[in-house]
């Protein structure tokens, strides 16, 4: 019975211990407690994917995400994605592509595209447009970032062919 | 049933704040070693003028784009720049920047004229270095001029200010310059209609833009695609639905935009026609390009029905009932069944 | 406020921590419409009892010539599930088309049942399969209909506060004899509720001879999922074809009760969309059943 305070779970491969509330959401964890702000609320309701991060290898709103769902699981937020000096790939790819207009969804985006891209290596325009659909984005008309999402898994598979040399 | 059509949208816009004032200034600083300091009070919102105003610095002042340190919309330090609104910002604070740059590179100019022996009309600046239009082998490192106005105690720092010329429009008739400058467009839409349903997809866009000149063409396309996502929006689902003065739908679970799903390929074509007044010939992209979107495709649907229709959003309901009415068999009412 | 958030590693310790708080705690799984009932209180709840840690749970296999679906199975693992593609398509389809990825991703099947939508769409697809639904309390266990589950005035019949949906299970549609569809219309193409969805599926004993059963639900078209009774009445022993199935469409669009709704919009329109798309899903789960389907 895991009523007690402390929660315990991976945050960016890092193990974290942190006290919460039992009516405490993911989000406002992240966020207020853990200072990790580059998880975005837009909606708060599920509908608009600013918040999205991962959770198990999945993408999940953390709007709507209890915070003792993610016990003993695995979260990644878009720190723990890449940092300013090492950019990961999807991020060299939205910025280069133009993808990034306000910035806001730009979070929620490159965590929908990296759950994808864990999944589905090589996705044709149908399945990158399935997978994003959660997320909007009011500025670019999503014509940038379908761009960067290919560019993306390009350079993730020419990096991959590069090590394997 | 499915039935595919096209359609056309044009449209033409102004440039800025209606038949007012509209001014907005810049500070611009180059330092000993070349870097650039751009002050404006621009608010950049994603649209991408930070980058925008700094390229036409870097231009005006030779240098790489990355020399130019802009800080923008801080009213503790920059200068009023007016509202990121009308569209005007790369128009009206472009031609402001562009002022400020030519300001502070004016002392380097009367250096430089007087080093080389030329005119100052004939000096040019690029690649750091200064040097006559007729004979750029004679150039003069930029750094080295800097340093000679320095030895002189002179400061390259300018302010630069611009304001379109418009007049205020006579309350009677409506007359006057409303605007410096206008922006031209027109948009293309293929859709499909499913004639049972009234479900429409949009299935291609191509949107041509006079945009003067593109400072940054991908930030130009990237409004053009934005834009068209917000068009096509307002043509086929958004909506505030009102009850009593109440907003029955203030949230995106009921107020829908347009998704990844909803979005078709958007082919942007820049057109280039140089506006003279504009800063390297700019004028605005930012509202255009989701004016004639709607029109585009509501004639596509007509095309492809031959009804046309005039209300926004265009809903399979509408569609579907006008749809019945044109085959006599009536449109749908609210309130007509007893449930 | 909550008081307390459960993680019971079992379903008896599940059922017990209910029992123990008495109508105070409640069944949470993936939370998606929960959590934001909870947010604007229209559902209370002191305690929530997480059972997404019950792995038995989360499953989808055939098991004695049934398909048996774990309540805390996802949207998500429905819709990529190959053996649902292959035995009830109409059902992965109907998952797929639930919100978007991040909530197929954590909403879950007995969680889309007991919330009770009128146009929960993967439910709707379990109402046409004919589901039946193990629920358990520490009374027992008990299998009822889906449809039972539904409260005629709308709403679960389950009690969230004692009992637990653990598991769903119907026949599969079996090659050549039996055929299935699901299609909905939205406001647009992703993450929308339906404007009307239907989901249908026919049952026939020897290729293109009668139907012997069909059952067409749709939704939202009343306070729960709705059966078009009249329509599958109508099909049962006739034999397929634009006839049978424009004469069910027609009266499936007579039985359904929309209401004028600005969101959604007119009833008229939607009586009008219910006769096109069930004439549709028909038309579909007919070439299922014949084999040429797509879908199949």
């Amino acid at each position: 019975m895991s009523k007690g305070k402390e929660l315990s779970f991976t945050l960016n491969n890092k193990p974290v211990t942190v006290e919460v509330e039992p009516h405490t959401i993911l989000l406002d964890l992240l966020r207020e407690k853990l200072g990790l702000t580059g998880t975005k609320r837009g909606c708060g309701e599920g509908e608009c994917g600013a918040c999205t991060v991962i959770v198990n290898n999945e993408a999940v709103n953390a709007c709507l995400y209890p915070a003792w769902k993610v016990e003993n699981c695995s979260v990644l937020t878009v720190e723990g994605l890449g940092s300013e000096e090492n950019l990961h790939p999807l991020q060299e790819a939205f910025l280069e592509t133009g993808a990034v207009q306000c910035g806001f969804c730009t979070p929620g985006m490159l965590m929908s595209s990296y759950a994808l891209l864990q999944k589905t290596p090589d996705p044709d325009d149908d399945e990158i447009k399935t997978a994003l659909a959660g997320n909007l984005c009011r500025c670019t008309g999503y014509v940038k970032i379908l761009e960067a999402v290919k560019k993306a898994a390009y350079k993730m598979k020419q990096s991959e062919v590069n090590e394997e040399k | 049933m499915k039935k595919r059509g096209w359609g056309l949208g044009c449209m033409w816009y102004g440039i800025g704040n209606t038949g007012m004032p509209n001014p907005s200034g810049a500070f611009v600083e180059l330092l000993d070693d070349a870097t650039v300091i751009l002050l404006t009070g621009c608010a950049d919102i994603g649209q991408g003028s930070n980058t925008a105003l700094a390229q036409i610095v870097a231009e005006e002042l030779g240098v790489a784009l990355e020399m130019v340190k802009v800080v923008s919309a801080d009213t503790g330090v920059t200068p009023d720049a007016g509202a990121t609104s009308a569209s005007r910002q790369t128009y009206i604070s472009g031609n402001a920047v562009r002022k400020a740059a030519e300001t502070a590179k004016k002392p380097l100019k009367e250096k430089a004229a007087a080093l080389l022996k030329v005119a100052e009309e004939q000096i040019e600046f690029r690649d750091y270095k200064i040097f006559p239009s007729f004979d750029p082998k004679c150039a003069l490192p930029l750094k080295n001029v800097i340093r000679e106005c320095r030895r002189d105690g002179l400061l390259t720092l300018g302010h630069g200010s611009f304001n379109p010329d418009t007049a205020e429009l006579d309350k009677e008739s409506g007359r006057g310059i409303p605007y410096a400058t206008y922006a031209f467009a027109t948009q293309w839409a293929e859709v499909e209609v499913d004639t049972e349903t009234g479900e429409v997809t949009v299935l291609k866009i191509v949107a041509a833009h006079d945009v003067g000149k593109a400072i940054n063409p991908k930030a130009v396309e990237g409004q053009i695609e934005g834009g068209c996502s917000m068009g096509l929006g307002y043509a086929l689902m958004e909506e505030v639905i009102l009850e009593k003065g109440m907003i029955l739908n203030p949230g995106l679970s009921n107020y829908l935009i347009p998704t990844f799903k909803d979005m078709p390929e958007i082919i942007s074509l820049i057109v280039e026609e140089e506006e003279e007044t504009g800063p390297f010939g700019a004028k605005g992209v930012g509202e255009p390009p989701l004016i004639p979107t709607a029109p585009a495709i509501l004639n596509a649907v007509s095309n492809a029905l031959g009804i046309h229709f005039t209300e926004l959003p265009l809903t399979p309901e509408k569609i579907l009932s006008a749809l019945h009415e044109k085959n006599n068999k009536g449109a749908f009412q609210e309130g007509d069944l007893d449930a | 406020m909550l008081e307390a958030y459960y993680k019971p590693a079992s379903l008896e310790e599940a059922l017990s921590i209910l029992d123990d708080f008495a109508g105070r705690a409640r069944v949470i799984a993936g939370g998606t419409d929960l959590v934001l009932q909870l947010m604007h209180k229209e559902v209370a709840a002191d305690v929530l009892v997480d059972i997404s840690g019950l792995r038995q749970l989360r499953k989808i296999r055939e098991e004695n010539g049934r398909i048996v679906i774990g309540a805390l199975s996802t949207h998500t693992d429905l819709s990529e599930s190959s053996l649902l593609q292959e035995k009830a398509p109409l059902l992965s389809a109907a998952a797929g088309s639930v919100g978007s990825l991040q909530i197929r991703n954590v909403g879950t099947v007995g969680g889309n049942i007991v919330n009770a939508q009128p146009a929960a769409d993967t439910a709707v697809a379990l109402l046409a399969l004919d589901a039946t639904a193990k629920v358990v309390s520490l009374s027992g266990e008990k299998q009822v209909l889906l449809e039972e589950l539904y409260s005629p005035l709308g709403g679960s019949n389950l009690n969230p506060c004692r009992e637990i949906l653990t598991e769903i299970s119907f026949a599969p549609l079996s090659k050549s004899k039996a055929g299935g569809a699901f299609v909905r219309l939205a406001r647009r193409k992703a993450v929308a509720l339906p404007v009307l969805n239907v989901a249908v599926v026919i049952h026939s004993e020897e290729a293109k001879g009668a139907l012997t059963d069909a059952r067409i639900v749709m939704g939202p078209v009343a306070l729960t999922p709705f059966r078009a009774r009249k329509a599958e009445q109508v099909l049962r022993g006739s034999f397929p074809g634009e006839e049978s199935f424009c004469r069910a469409a027609g009266l499936a669009a007579d039985e359904a009760r929309p209401r004028d709704s600005r969101f959604r919009g007119s009833a008229a329109y939607r009586k009008e969309l219910a006769r096109v798309m069930v004439l549709r899903a028909l038309t579909i789960a007919q070439s299922n059943l014949d084999g040429q389907g797509v879908n199949r």
